[in-house]
C-alpha cells in the first residue's frame, strides 16, 4: 500500500477517516506502536499448569530451582498520552494547499487513534484565543470520537503560550505518561525548552514533533517581497534574492538547535514537513522511537 | 541621423521613473503572508530596499522601451545616401515680389514683367509660390516658414528695386540657415521731384507738392499743401461701373456725390506713382444687362490685394452706415463671394467677388440695392480709397541698397540633410517621412518582450509560493 499523498489526506474532511487511513498505512507496514511499557505489572509466580502460555514461564527461575513457574501479572492502569497542539496563526501557513495546522491535526488525530486503539488514554491540550482548551486523557472509542471532533473544530489563529500550555498538559496527566508537543516551535524558544525539561524531570516521556512547510525551509520568493507575519501582522519588505541564503542558514541553525537541545534534554525529536505524506512522517518517527526504546532496553539489560 | 523634434529628448527624464520604482520596489512588492520574520536579519533589510535594483532585466527592458519611445517622438530621420541625393536635387522656391510704388513706377509694364519673371522662377523649382507685397521685407518670414514645411531644399528669391527700407537687413538675417537667399534687383526710376498730387473733396481741390533736396548736410523732404479753387476733376479710372443706360444719370450723380463723402486722390503725376494695371475694380448695378453673365463667373476673391480691399470696405464706417440705412434690397442675388455690407433687414447689400471681365481678373463689387440709393456714392468713395496707391514716406526714399551689401546675404540652399540640421527638424522630410515608425515598431516588440518577461517572473513567483 502506497502512502497517501499530503494533498489527498488534506482533501479528506473527516479527520477520523484521515487518521484511520494513516494508521492503517502504518499497520500495513508491519510497525507496532511503541506506546507501551506501563500497561502490566508483575505480581507473583505460581506453579506451571498444563495449558499455561509458555511465554509466561520464568526460565531463569526454572534454571535456579529446576521447577516450572508461571509469571502472573497484575493489570495496571493504561498509559496516558497528552497531545499538545500548537494552533497559533503561524500554523496556518501555507494558506493554499495543505497547511501546517491541518497536517498537525492529521498527525494528532492519527496518534490519538493509534494510542486509543491500544487501550491507552489520550488527551488533547491546546490554547485558543489565549485560553487553554483541553480534552482530558481517557480511553475508549467514545472519548476518541469526542477528541477528534474537538480537534476538527480548532482553527489556527492568534498567538499561543507554549510553556503554559505544555505545563498544563503535563499537569493533567495524573501519573507518568507521554507528552507529545506538535508545533513549529517558533514562539518563546528558551521558555519552551525550559518547560519541556521540567516535564521530563517530572518523569514524563516527552516528544517534540516539529512541523514546517518546505516554503519555510527554502524561502521560495524572488525579488522584493513584502512579508506579512501571520501572528503579529508585522510587515517587512525583503529582497529574497539577497537575503535568501542568510535566511536558510538561520532556519537551519534554529532546527539544529531544537534537535540538539531535545536530545540533550532527553526529549524525543522529529522534524516533519508538510510535503511528506503524514503516514510516512509518522512511520519514520515511530520507527525511530521504537529503535531508541529497544536500544534503551538492551542497554538496561546489559547493565543488569 | 536627424532628429526632427529634438525637444522630445526631454522625455528621457521619464527614465528615472522605472529606476526609482525598481529601486524602491514601489508597486511591485507582492505581499506574502509568512509564519515568522524572526529569521530575517533586520540590519540587512534597509540597504536592500533602497540601493539594490530588483529585476534588473525587467528594468533594462522598461528603460529601453522609454528610450525607444522618446527617440520615436523625436522623429528620427536617417540621412541615407539616396535621401541626401534626392534632397540635393530638389528645390522649393518662394519668390517675394516687391509691388511697392517704386517698382511700379519703373514703367507701364514694370510690374507685369516682374510678375512674369517671378512665375518663371517658380516654374524652375519643384514647388514654389509668389508672395506679392509692398513691404517685401515682412514677407520673408512667411516665405521662410512655408519653405520649412517643404521636403525640398528651400530658396527665397526677392525681386525688388531694394529701395532703402524695402528689405531690412535684420529680416534677411532671420531667414533660417539652410534656406538659400537670392536677391534680384529690378529696374527702377528716380522719383520726379517735385511730385504733385491733387485731392478733391466736394467741388474743392487740395494740392500737395512734395519736394526733396539731396544736397547739403542732410537730405530733406518737404510737402507744401495749397487749397485750390473749385474743380471738376474726374475720378480716375481705377473703379469701373457696369450699369444700365437707365441708370446712367443715377451713376453720374452718385459719382459727383462721392466726392462729398471724403477727399479722394484725383490727380497724380504719372511718373511719380504708377498705378497697378493688374488691380481692377468693377461695380455692377442691379439693372446692368451684363450682371447675369458677370455673376456666372464670380468666385470667392483669393488675391491678396482684393482681400485687403474688401477688408478696407468692411472698415469704412460711412459705407456701412449708409448701407444699413437702406430699407430693402432690390435684388436677392446670391453671389459666390463675400458680403461687404448688409441692409437694415440683414440682407446682403453689397457682395465682393472675383470675376473675369473682358479677359481681365477683376474685383467685382455687386450692388444689390438701387443705384439711385445713397449706397452707390458711398461705395464709389470707399472703393477708390481702398484701391488708391499708397504714398508712404518710404516711397520717397531715393537710395538703394548697394550690390555689395546684397551679396553679403546671398547664399545657396543647404545641399546636405545633415547640414540642414535643426531646420530639417521642422522641415524636411516632414513627419510622414520620419523613420519614427520603425522605432515605434521596436517599442511594440520591446513591450511584447516586457510582457513575456513579466508574466514569466510572475508565474515563477506563483510556482515558488505554491510550492
Amino acid at each position: 500500500m502506497t502512502a497517501l499523498s499530503p494533498t489527498v489526506v488534506a482533501a479528506i474532511d473527516d479527520l477520523e477517516l484521515a487518521a484511520r487511513l494513516v494508521v492503517e498505512g502504518l499497520r500495513t507496514g508491519g510497525h507496532r506502536s511503541p506506546f507501551h511499557g506501563y500497561s502490566t505489572e508483575f505480581r507473583q509466580h505460581r506453579p506451571y499448569r498444563a495449558g499455561d502460555d509458555l511465554k509466561y514461564l520464568d526460565w531463569k527461575l526454572f534454571a535456579r530451582s529446576d521447577r516450572l513457574y508461571t509469571r502472573q501479572f497484575r493489570e495496571t492502569t493504561n498509559l496516558s498520552v497528552m497531545l499538545v497542539l500548537d494552533t497559533s496563526a503561524s500554523m496556518a501557513f501555507p494558506e493554499t494547499g495543505l497547511s501546517k495546522a491541518r497536517y498537525a491535526a492529521i498527525i494528532t488525530a492519527a496518534l490519538a487513534y493509534l494510542v486509543s486503539e491500544q487501550g491507552h488514554a489520550v488527551g488533547l491540550m491546546t490554547m485558543h484565543e489565549g485560553k487553554l482548551a483541553y480534552v482530558p486523557a481517557r480511553g475508549g472509542r467514545q472519548h476518541l470520537r469526542s477528541l477528534l471532533a474537538r480537534l476538527d473544530r480548532f482553527e489556527a489563529g492568534g498567538a499561543w503560550d507554549p510553556p503554559r500550555t505544555i505545563a498544563r498538559g503535563a499537569q493533567l496527566l495524573q501519573r507518568r505518561g507521554v507528552v507529545v508537543v506538535i508545533s513549529d516551535f517558533y514562539d518563546a524558544e528558551d521558555e519552551t525548552r525550559r518547560e519541556l525539561r521540567h516535564v521530563v524531570q517530572r518523569g514524563h516521556d516527552v516528544a517534540m514533533l516539529q512541523l514546517l512547510s518546505p516554503a519555510e525551509l527554502q524561502l521560495p520568493f524572488s525579488g522584493q517581497v513584502e512579508l506579512d507575519e501571520l501572528e503579529t501582522r508585522d510587515r517587512q519588505i525583503v529582497d529574497a534574492n539577497v537575503i535568501g541564503e542568510t535566511y536558510k542558514t538561520a532556519v537551519r541553525g534554529f532546527l539544529d538547535r531544537c534537535r540538539v537541545n531535545a536530545l540533550r534534554d532527553g526529549i524525543d525529536y522529529a522534524l516533519m514537513t508538510t510535503d511528506t505524506p503524514p503516514e510516512q512522517s509518522l512511520r519514520d518517527y515511530l520507527l525511530r522511537r521504537s529503535r531508541r526504546q529497544s536500544a534503551g532496553h538492551t542497554r538496561g539489560a546489559a547493565a543488569k | 541621423m536627424i532628429w526632427q523634434q529634438p525637444w522630445a529628448w526631454l522625455g528621457l527624464l521619464a527614465v528615472a521613473a522605472p529606476i526609482i520604482i525598481h529601486l524602491l520596489g514601489l508597486g511591485r512588492s507582492p505581499t506574502r503572508r509568512f509564519p515568522t520574520l524572526r529569521f530575517f536579519d533586520i540590519s540587512r533589510l534597509a540597504p536592500t530596499r533602497r540601493t539594490q535594483l530588483h529585476d534588473p532585466w525587467l528594468l533594462l527592458l522598461r528603460v529601453a522601451i522609454l528610450v525607444a519611445a522618446v527617440s520615436a517622438l523625436a522623429q528620427p530621420f536617417y540621412a541615407s545616401g539616396a535621401r541626401e541625393q534626392a534632397y540635393a536635387s530638389s528645390l522649393a522656391r518662394v519668390v517675394v515680389l516687391d509691388t511697392s510704388a517704386s517698382v511700379q513706377r519703373a514703367g507701364a509694364n514694370a510690374l507685369d514683367s516682374a510678375r512674369r519673371l517671378a512665375a518663371e522662377l517658380v516654374a524652375e523649382a519643384d514647388i514654389g509660390m509668389v508672395l506679392e507685397s509692398a513691404a517685401p521685407g515682412h514677407a520673408l518670414a512667411g516665405g521662410d516658414a512655408w519653405l520649412a514645411m517643404q521636403a525640398q531644399r528651400g530658396e527665397l528669391v526677392v525681386l525688388s528695386d531694394f529701395q532703402v527700407g524695402a528689405v531690412d537687413t535684420a529680416l534677411l538675417r532671420r531667414v533660417s540657415a539652410p534656406t538659400g537667399i537670392r536677391l534680384l534687383r529690378l529696374a527702377h526710376t528716380p522719383l520726379p521731384f517735385p511730385i504733385t498730387t491733387e485731392y478733391r473733396s466736394g467741388d474743392r481741390a487740395v494740392r500737395a507738392v512734395t519736394s526733396r533736396t539731396d544736397s547739403g548736410p542732410s537730405n530733406t523732404t518737404q510737402v507744401l499743401w495749397s487749397a485750390g479753387a473749385q474743380t471738376d476733376a474726374p475720378a480716375p479710372e481705377s473703379v469701373r461701373v457696369l450699369s444700365a443706360s437707365a441708370e446712367d444719370t443715377a451713376v453720374r450723380l452718385a459719382n459727383e456725390a462721392s466726392f462729398a463723402i471724403g477727399p479722394q486722390l484725383v490727380a497724380l503725376q504719372d511718373a511719380a506713382i504708377a498705378r497697378d494695371s493688374a488691380r481692377r475694380v468693377t461695380i455692377v448695378t442691379p439693372a446692368s444687362p451684363r450682371r447675369a453673365s458677370v455673376l456666372a463667373t464670380a468666385r470667392v476673391p483669393r488675391e491678396a490685394w482684393m482681400l485687403r480691399a474688401v477688408a478696407s470696405l468692411h472698415a469704412d464706417r460711412v459705407l456701412q452706415d449708409i448701407a444699413s440705412e437702406t430699407t430693402h434690397a432690390s435684388t436677392a442675388d446670391s453671389v459666390a463671394g463675400l458680403v461687404v455690407a448688409y441692409t437694415d433687414d440683414q440682407r446682403a447689400a453689397i457682395w465682393a467677388a472675383e470675376a473675369e471681365i473682358d479677359g481681365r481678373v477683376t474685383l467685382l463689387l455687386v450692388l444689390n440695392v438701387p443705384a439711385e440709393s445713397l449706397t452707390m456714392p458711398a461705395l464709389l468713395a470707399a472703393a477708390r480709397a481702398a484701391t488708391a496707391p499708397p504714398l508712404t514716406l518710404a516711397e520717397l526714399q531715393t537710395e538703394r541698397l548697394a550690390d555689395s551689401v546684397l551679396a553679403q546675404f546671398e547664399r545657396t540652399p543647404a545641399a546636405e540633410l545633415r547640414r540642414a540640421g535643426v531646420a530639417a527638424a521642422v522641415r524636411g522630410p516632414a513627419a510622414s517621412q520620419s523613420d519614427g515608425r520603425w522605432v515605434w515598431l521596436l517599442v511594440l516588440l520591446l513591450l511584447g518582450a516586457e510582457f513575456i518577461v513579466r508574466r514569466r517572473m510572475q508565474a515563477r513567483h506563483a510556482e515558488a509560493v505554491s510550492a
